[in-house]
């Protein structure tokens, strides 16, 4: 046999079983869903809500999308003029310079925030092919989502929340351990029974979510009262991220059991007295970082005249560190109450 | 054979591909890594502690607090004349909180009598606000640096001019760099001259300035201050050549910009944009940085040293083909008021750029403030284009002069979706602070604009600020005109 016939029926063979399996295929295959859209540039979160419109609404009302346009941050940062705020509240994409790193800032569309692509767009000629990381492929679609196992991933969060250390302080916990991650209480399964997660995205501005993170306690120990706060629900410290955050406890004796602070019927209740405070200050503030750990509790004795009897006990929170009277501050004005417990002998 | 000529015809016969214009390869190595070794300046090694000069100090320290005149002066000498084998113990003496303040003051006078780079690394370590609690500490630490000849320590002095709160700190920090020919401290010491909190510390503040301006041979501190900050034509400045310690601790600044946390960068970013014009050497070689952190804010860093920047011009300007510091270096480009680049800016706000460039040029236009580019800058205020590159041009155009279109646009900021309220509202109140000096409308419309929120004492919340925007926006409406 002439070696030339034996490759010629070598060929032959290789042809004839690929035409069986593409025959084989065309039965087969499922049937497409939708037929595929051309992949687009997308340079704006706003074409995201095209497609996405639920959860565009959610992100608009987020903190995220509040990034750059919330006064408060202007104030803290001094209208930005602190550049160094810049690169988290208007962040290019996390996938840009890699999960785990930190973000670069963003000199387009400044207004967004912490926006769609900014969680989910893939750098140009990335490996899946995809334009944006999401949790499943739709090859279809015209953003060209595929699934990014990491994007729900605590450490994906880490390039701006651990610039405050809160990541760390997060690996630091059993949650950690246990694998629970940000997203489980940051970005619960949406309410609504659609598919996919939360994009309000709770956390430090929602009293709601700050409640689950405390509990208050008072014990008697000989003739004085102990106030107790234990961080029982936060994965990371308490408060945490932003150093103007602040979780202060306060006393006075009750003036009415049962009635609600700021609001007794009946006697006058006396002014709020400060008893701690937890927070992790500037480096110009000559005071100690007292942020409270997950898991842990801090113990604060009450002193003063009228400490012994019936008192009530208040946990107040706020996102501004400064008192506008720090000699009389008035945490029911200036603060937000998390718990409040009365004391009675 | 035959097949391979089959194919060279066939491919000499056939059009040829259209390309696109070479642009030559950015060139990128590890600049940071070679700068550095090449220094190759040995770490600073404190003496360790002898028990028998801790013994003398503690004997010796409270003597010269005591003495006078000669005596003093003897025991001064016996110390000093230790050189720094004497600098472990007359540290500790200085940080123990348990001795006189008086006692811990001669201790801290005699470290600054020693002039040694050791002396001076133990006094800068002293100023630093999250260590040294101790306000007078930290004053008499620059006071005493002012003493010494070593310069490495200038970058972590004028890191502490972003975070210093105490008077007196912020008046000797300023006199102990500018003893090195850096007049950073010039912007402290100026806010101190008119909001000080009191007539003596003006008038002191104001005598500083006078005094270091005189002494760097300026008839007076404004003239100092705007040849510091604009581009000294004059040569006018006096300069000081950095040693290779205070090189290798500026190039440590520059490595630091790789960082994660963006604290510590941004204290590198203001040492660097804070330090004497020289820094703008290595800097425009740090933009060859393969570290992409480190070129990109190396671009922000020459952006916020501003017209002092402009050796940096050319190199800026070929670093617009890096994709990834092209934003960073058109922005800077126009803040350090390269000229030369304008048409390339120009050029770079096509609709074919990447948009967060396009963004960039358009910033970068706006620093520049070139009549040349106003129709350019008109046309991007077109309905058609990205909102966030029409408020760019319109905040570049208005920031020139009073511009109904651009106006108009920011108005319309105030509440769109999407846009950067925060930044339009700004542009706009200092639009019509600009214009109410020689308007009377706008004057009108000033204490409008500044009527609306008024109640508001605190921080706004949002809610508050969008009331207060929209209420603003109406004071632009066709009718409130």
């Amino acid at each position: 046999m002439k070696p030339g016939a034996a490759r010629i029926r070598q060929a032959l063979g290789v042809a004839a079983l690929a035409l069986g399996a593409l025959a084989l295929w065309s039965v087969l295959k499922p049937p497409a869903a939708a037929p595929a859209q051309p992949a687009r540039p997308f340079t704006s979160s706003q074409q995201c809500a095209e497609c996405h419109a639920d959860v565009f609404a959610e992100w608009s009302n987020s903190w995220h999308a509040l990034s750059w346009n919330d006064p408060e941050v202007r104030a803290l940062s001094n209208d930005f003029a602190n550049q160094d705020c810049i690169d988290c509240h208007a962040p290019r994409p996390v996938f840009e310079t890699g999960i785990g790193n930190r973000v670069l800032p963003r000199n387009a569309r400044r207004g967004e925030g912490v926006d769609c692509i900014s969680c989910h767009m893939l750098p140009e000629g990335h490996i899946s092919g995809g334009l944006m990381a999401g949790t499943r492929d739709t090859p279809g679609a015209a953003c060209r989502p595929v699934a990014v196992r990491d994007i729900g991933s605590s450490v994906f969060c880490a390039a701006c929340h651990d610039q405050h250390d809160t990541y760390k302080q997060w690996k630091a916990t059993d949650y950690a351990a246990q694998g629970i991650g940000c997203i489980d209480c940051h970005m619960p399964p949406r309410k609504d029974g659609k598919p996919g997660r939360d994009h309000t995205m709770i956390g430090g501005h929602s009293i709601e979510l700050v409640r689950t993170a405390v509990a208050l306690r008072g014990v008697r120990e000989g003739s004085r009262w102990i106030a107790e706060v234990e961080n029982v629900g936060a994965g990371h410290h308490f408060p945490t991220e932003e150093r103007s955050r602040a979780g202060d406890v306060f006393w006075r004796p009750l003036a009415q059991p049962g009635a609600s602070a700021g609001a007794s019927a009946g006697a006058t209740p006396g002014a709020w007295r400060h008893a701690y405070r937890f927070r992790s200050p500037y480096r110009h503030e000559p005071l100690p970082d007292t942020l409270l750990p997950a898991h842990q509790t801090q113990r604060i004795p009450i002193e003063g005249e009228g400490s012994a009897g019936a008192i009530e006990v208040a946990l107040f929170y706020s996102l501004k560190p400064y008192w506008a009277d720090p000699e009389h501050p008035d945490p029911e004005r200036e603060a937000q109450l998390v718990h409040r417990v009365e004391l009675v002998p | 054979m035959k097949r391979a000529l089959a194919l060279l015809v066939l491919a000499g016969c056939s059009d040829p591909a259209p390309q696109a214009p070479r642009v030559p390869p950015y060139e990128l190595r590890s600049v940071w890594a070679a700068e550095y070794a090449k220094l190759a300046v040995p770490p600073l090694q404190q003496p360790k502690a002898d028990p028998e000069l801790t013994a003398l100090v503690g004997g010796l320290v409270p003597t010269i607090a005591g003495s006078t005149g000669k005596a003093r002066e003897l025991a001064v000498r016996d110390i000093t004349g230790l050189g720094i084998q004497v600098l472990p113990a007359l540290s500790a003496f200085a940080d123990d909180a348990a001795q006189p303040e008086g006692q811990r003051l001669v201790a801290l006078d005699l470290i600054g009598a020693i002039d040694a780079p050791e002396c001076a690394e133990a006094l800068a370590q002293r100023i630093d606000i999250r260590t040294t609690r101790e306000a007078w500490v930290r004053a008499q630490s620059c006071y005493q640096l002012t003493r010494q000849s070593s310069d490495h320590w200038l970058p972590i002095g004028i890191q502490q001019l972003k975070y210093e709160s105490d008077s007196q700190t912020v008046l000797w920090l300023a006199a102990a760099l500018a003893k090195h020919a850096n007049f950073a401290g010039f912007d402290g010491l100026r806010v101190l001259a008119v909001e000080g909190r009191d007539d003596a510390l003006r008038a002191e503040a104001y005598g500083m300035l006078t005094r270091l301006a005189q002494e760097a041979g300026f008839a007076d501190a404004n003239q100092l201050y705007l040849a510091w900050y604009g581009q000294d034509p004059e040569r006018k400045l006096p300069h000081r050549a950095p040693s290779p310690r205070l090189r290798a601790a500026v190039w440590q600044r520059i490595g630091a910009l790789a960082d994660f946390n963006l604290r510590l960068v941004d204290d590198a970013r203001f040492a660097l944009s804070r330090s004497a014009d020289w820094v703008v050497e290595p800097l425009i070689a740090a933009l060859r940085e393969e570290q992409p952190f480190v070129r990109i804010h190396v671009a922000q860093t020459l952006e916020r040293l501003g017209p002092r920047a402009q050796p940096a011009c050319e190199a800026l300007r070929a670093a617009l083909v890096e994709p990834r510091m092209a934003p960073a270096s058109a922005v800077a480009l126009g803040a350090i008021g390269c000229g030369a680049a304008r048409a390339e800016l120009e050029q770079l706000t096509a609709a074919s750029v990447d948009p967060e460039l396009r963004s960039a040029a358009v910033a970068g236009l706006g620093h520049l403030g070139a009549p040349e580019s106003v129709p350019l800058l008109e046309r991007l205020l077109a309905p058609g284009e990205p909102l966030d590159l029409r408020q760019a041009a319109a905040q570049a155009l208005l920031a020139r002069a009073a511009h109904p279109g651009a106006t108009a646009l920011l108005a319309e900021c105030l509440t769109a979706l999407g846009a950067d309220a925060g930044a339009a509202e700004s542009a706009l109140e200092a639009a019509l602070t600009r214009d109410a000096a020689a308007d009377e409308a706008a004057k009108a419309r000033l204490e409008a604009w500044q009527a609306c929120g008024k109640e508001i004492v605190d921080t706004p919340t949002v809610e508050q600020a969008a009331v207060r925007r929209k209420a603003r926006q109406a004071l632009f409406a066709p009718a409130a005109k």
